[in-house]
């Protein structure tokens, strides 16, 4: 019985303690010019003007680069411009996914335990799509230049 | 200070900020942000015992909170909503550390935990804070969330993801160890 007193004074004595301890911090960083530049509304429109930016780089870096090489070897030119097309529509999807995302992310405090988890594996499992597409991508482009893998197939192998 | 809010001239000045706030005025916001950020930091750096990724926390809870502010119907103080964004947040990227690394608990660590919470809270009792930080995650979560911000067993198992029969186990084992910790 002793034992069983002296336990509950010391949870008492315990929980007090920690009942003690203060909620509120009195010393805390200076964050509001950081929170204050995020939740502006500048970023968003600024990363939509970069997303048409890089579009306009990647049409114009695709144009020069088939340009250059069809000094050597005339590809036909449907087959160039399916190309553009194509990496316009990897840019177009990429930025709309990018967007979507967003827009889930600022959205998510105030979904269901279920759908974040949804939304989330969504967003994952469309994220290693693309990783895996790029990586063969990677793998095509290198065994068609295996100069530009550092350290690659095609390194050491420069004779000037 | 709650004393403070809870006076009619003061509640009424948070009132109006909070309604400014939800319509998109980032001056009231900033008032908000002013008048819970030591509460906010506080349960930051008990969740993450670390004071660096206790500032980011507050931060990215604060910017979250902006987002969501429009969807506030103020069924709970804004308050408890913070906090709830806060360990919502908290949970998030504990999830996509605990993939990257897992490592004990070190006591370098709780020096370092002791350190930043003697910093911010100087009359905290440093001997139980530190026997709080040692607990497992599931555990020190509830006890804090429980003993020491006072909320009940339901409302930690909405913000934890748990149910309340796992919250009430958790703080039985919580208390049971940091007892331990402190006795030794």
């Amino acid at each position: 019985m002793d034992d069983m007193d002296h336990e509950n004074d010391t949870r008492d004595e315990w929980l007090e303690r920690v009942a003690a301890l203060p909620e509120t911090a009195e010393v805390v960083p200076e964050q509001w010019e950081e929170i204050r530049a995020a939740i502006a509304p500048g970023p968003a429109r600024r990363w939509w003007v970069q997303a048409a930016a890089a579009v306009t780089l990647l049409a114009g870096g695709l144009a020069g680069g088939f340009a250059a090489g069809t000094r050597h070897a005339a590809a036909p030119r449907s087959s160039i411009d399916e190309a553009m097309a194509l990496a316009a529509e990897v840019q177009r999807t990429g930025s709309e996914y990018v967007a979507a995302l967003a827009a889930f992310t600022a959205v998510v405090d105030s979904l269901s335990a279920d759908a974040r988890v949804q939304g989330r594996d969504a967003a994952i499992a469309t994220l290693v799509g693309a990783a895996s597409e790029l990586a063969a991508l990677t793998d095509a482009e290198l065994a068609l230049n295996p100069l530009a893998a550092p350290g690659g197939a095609g390194a050491g192998r420069v004779r000037f | 200070m709650e004393t403070a809010i809870d006076s009619i001239p003061e509640r009424d000045a948070a009132e109006m900020a909070l309604a400014r706030a939800r319509r998109g005025d980032p001056n009231a916001f900033e008032t908000l942000y002013r008048e819970h950020r030591g509460r906010v930091y506080g349960l930051a750096l008990r969740m993450t015992r670390e004071a660096g990724a206790a500032e980011e926390l507050t931060q990215d809870a604060f910017v979250r909170a902006w987002r969501a502010l429009p969807r506030f119907r103020g069924e709970s103080r804004f308050g408890t909503w913070m906090h709830a964004i806060t360990v919502r947040t908290y949970l998030q990227s504990k999830r996509s550390m605990d993939r990257r690394s897992e490592r004990e608990v070190e006591d370098e660590d709780m020096d370092r935990y002791a350190f930043a919470a003697r910093r911010a809270m100087p009359g905290t009792d440093i001997d139980v804070e530190r026997a709080v930080a040692r607990l497992p995650d599931g555990a020190r979560e509830v006890l804090v969330l429980y003993d020491v911000y006072g909320y009940r067993h339901r409302e930690i198992g909405e913000m934890l993801g748990i149910a309340e029969g796992t919250s009430k186990a958790q703080l039985h084992r919580a208390r049971t160890l940091a007892r331990e910790f402190l006795a030794r």
